[in-house]
């Protein structure tokens, strides 16, 4: 009786254990969601941030590391956009016609639709440097057009 | 009984007033004004005037004024500060606050956006010219969680909100709460004194 007694206390307390384990390496797996999360955020704004702190700079300081713009146009409230673009544009992909193959009955005896995987992209990255009349950068915008 | 009934209503009455000083109000989406916008009276004030006492403003609190942004009645102005430290709300919450002020002959009318950062692990936040922010090292950092995700309570100490089982967002930091409103409420107090 005794030993079945020593016997059951150890199975629970096991179990106890094994329980905090658990719902412990849940918390910690949780948490390091949580910070691979923010690490990639983190990340992601590092490279927004080390292009956009152009802002502040001369323009001509940019010209002289990047070279000429490839767009440079106005705005109504008299800043000048110097815009820096690259475009991607092309096709791929295949398209394979459909067929049908009958006998001399007119029986159809196999038969197959046409496939198009054919595929086109056409898009502009964009920089977009706005200066005012010192010639100083004040706001970049970045994006895909 | 009477008694208790007149001192009930004294404490419900001052809890009402308490809460209609906030001129902002904090919700499981994020902090807001709730009519859109702060308007605030200066009837001796030329529209001239209200302009050099927000210059002096800017000046004074050290905020960064957007002249992209700004126009002939409209002022606008960046902040960027801690709402909160790790000690009391659990992890770093920063506020990057825009407020826009529109102004004329004695009033000037006030509406904000911002974007509120946190981290638990002390990551240092930086922000430059184009109001962008990054983390120094790239530490773990990312956009303030009013309402911890559903099952992630633990790891989100610092939201004011969690989710109930029926995804009712139910308050369970009013302290951080408070904290927000403190902080929100004091560009108001310290512009009107200003």
């Amino acid at each position: 009786m005794k030993t079945k007694t020593v016997i059951l206390i150890f199975i629970f307390s096991s179990l106890f254990f094994l329980v905090n384990a658990q719902s412990l390496a849940n918390s910690s797996s949780k948490l390091d969601a949580r910070l691979n999360k923010e690490k990639i955020f983190a990340e992601s704004q590092r490279k927004i941030f080390n292009i956009t702190s152009w802002a502040g700079a001369n323009i001509s300081e940019l010209i002289n590391k990047w070279g000429n713009c490839t767009k440079k146009s106005e705005t109504p409230n008299g800043y000048t956009i110097y815009s820096y673009e690259t475009r991607y544009s092309g096709s791929g992909g295949n398209y394979k016609p459909g067929y049908v193959v009958t006998d001399q009955f007119g029986n159809v005896l196999h038969q197959e639709a046409s496939k198009d995987n054919t595929y086109s992209y056409d898009f502009t990255d964009f920089y977009d440097f706005y200066v005012d009349k010192n010639n100083v950068i004040i706001k970049v915008n970045i994006g895909t057009r | 009984m009477r008694k208790i009934i007149f001192i009930m209503l004294c404490i419900i009455s001052l809890q009402v007033i308490k809460a209609q000083e906030s001129y902002f109000k904090v919700e499981h989406f994020g902090v807001y004004i709730p009519n859109k916008s702060i308007v605030l009276s200066f009837p001796n004030l030329t529209k001239k005037q209200i302009e050099t006492k927000i210059f002096k403003f800017i000046n004074d609190k050290n905020y960064v004024y957007k002249p992209l942004l700004s126009g002939d009645s409209r002022i606008v102005f960046r902040d960027f500060s801690y709402i909160c430290k790790k000690e009391k709300c659990k992890a770093d919450i920063v506020a990057k606050n825009f407020f826009y002020l529109d102004y004329g002959d004695g009033f000037v009318k006030i509406s904000f956006e911002n974007e509120i950062y946190s981290s638990i692990v002390g990551a240092q936040l930086l922000i430059n010219n184009n109001d962008d922010v990054a983390s120094e090292n790239n530490a773990p950092f990312g956009i303030y969680e009013f309402s911890a995700p559903y099952k992630y309570d633990e790891i989100y100490p610092e939201s004011i909100f969690t989710y109930n089982k029926a995804s009712k967002p139910t308050l369970r930091n009013p302290e951080i709460l408070n904290t927000f409103l403190e902080y929100y409420n004091q560009f108001i107090i310290d512009f009107i004194k200003s």
